[in-house]
């Protein structure tokens, strides 16, 4: 599940994931502002470009490869703006919709997962001056990221066993027990983390 | 109990995250049906208002973040521009009413408790932001919006079911783990 999506190695590998961060950001907001049918089509182009001097046409394949989940939403922009005779209206949508993927993918595509959570982690210190206790947030993040497999795994494994007394696979049926387990799995390793000295207060 | 709050926190945050590995139904619109939301009532009815709330919004920015934690694999920035942006904006507000009403209703019978606060929380103040989302990114009035999203209803009135079942089940197993309600 946490994977770098593209084994390919490419020059914005070597930049920081602040920096990307930044830029993602900026960059997907600017994209609301833009209501020229033209200019969108041109950022589109741009960021071809961009991904093709990135990494060639491999990474600009896997890119638009990454796109394939935005298909539905497209189809669906394109008829009901033709049913409408807005046109312009429903370039500008299709076109931001794919430029926005395109460059939150690009983040995601030279980004590794463990990069990006130390980076959450770095700049989640300075959330004390909002009064939430950076210490208790970076704990969350590790304990997250570590949960999410073991989940994963508990939730097959009570599959298993459900399909040992019944031959109907159904999701309900585990999702009981995999609740409790949850809370389990709470009480536990909050013991644990209070027996390790616990989490630091805010002004330490 | 900071340990025990940051530890539900993540866990349930966890949770609706491996719930996005439930396979998906994709559907017209470009919203699929995901158990995803499934987990954001949970979390409402399970761990209250704060607790909820906070759970679901540490999933949401980390989702917009780039970690690919919707179901099939989304994540990043771009979802603000996709069908789905309102739902996934939504979701730490439907879990905080959830929660909410939840609390509110902690003298009332634990079945209807929780089926009122997932209706409430789960559907209704969850699709007020997805039907702007989808206005605003789709540029559908609003009553197409509406037709759009009428399709998700029964699905999600299932999912009701499911969280009243799984609710009342940890409640009578463990009355002190709905903490919604202790």
């Amino acid at each position: 599940m946490f994977t770098n999506v593209s084994s390919l190695e490419t020059r914005l590998d070597k930049i920081s994931v602040q920096r990307k961060i930044i830029f993602t950001c900026s960059a997907a907001a600017i994209l609301f502002f833009i209501k020229n049918p033209i200019v969108m089509f041109s950022i589109f182009a741009a960021l071809l470009i961009i991904y093709f001097s990135v990494g060639g046409f491999k990474f600009l394949w896997v890119g638009l490869y990454q796109l394939k989940v935005t298909i539905p939403f497209i189809i669906i922009l394109a008829f009901w703006h033709l049913y409408l005779d807005q046109l312009d209206r429903g370039v500008t949508l299709i076109f931001r919709l794919i430029s926005a993927f395109l460059i939150a993918n690009l983040f995601i595509l030279t980004s590794k997962i463990h990069d990006i959570i130390l980076a959450i982690q770095k700049y989640s210190f300075y959330l004390k001056n909002f009064g939430i206790n950076p210490h208790a947030v970076s704990i969350t993040i590790g304990l997250f990221i570590r949960s999410i497999p073991i989940l994963k795994q508990r939730a097959k494994n009570l599959m298993l066993a459900q399909s040992a007394r019944s031959t109907k696979r159904s999701f309900w049926r585990i999702s009981v027990p995999l609740a409790i387990s949850v809370l389990d799995d709470a009480d536990h390793v909050s013991e644990a983390l209070r027996a390790r000295g616990g989490i630091r207060k805010k002004e330490d | 109990m900071i340990e025990k709050t940051s530890v539900l926190i993540a866990l349930f945050a966890a949770l609706i995250a491996v719930l996005g590995l439930v396979p998906a139904f994709p559907l017209a619109s470009g919203v699929p049906i995901t158990a995803q939301s499934l987990g954001v009532m949970l979390c409402g009815t399970v761990l209250g208002s704060k607790k909820g709330g906070l759970a679901t919004l540490f999933f949401v920015i980390l989702t917009l973040l780039g970690l690919p934690l919707l179901a099939g694999g989304r994540g990043g920035v771009g979802l603000l521009a996709g069908a789905s942006a309102g739902f996934i904006i939504g979701f730490p507000m439907a879990a905080f009413i959830t929660g909410w009403l939840m609390e509110k209703t902690s003298s009332v019978d634990i079945h209807i408790s929780v089926s009122l606060s997932s209706i409430v929380g789960g559907i209704v103040v969850l699709y007020i932001p997805g039907l702007i989302g989808m206005m605003i990114n789709a540029g559908m009035s609003l009553n197409a919006a509406i037709v759009a999203v009428a399709v998700y209803l029964p699905g999600d009135i299932l999912k009701v079911i499911l969280v009243t079942i799984v609710t009342s089940a940890i409640f009578k197993a463990r009355p002190n783990s709905i903490f919604a309600r202790s």
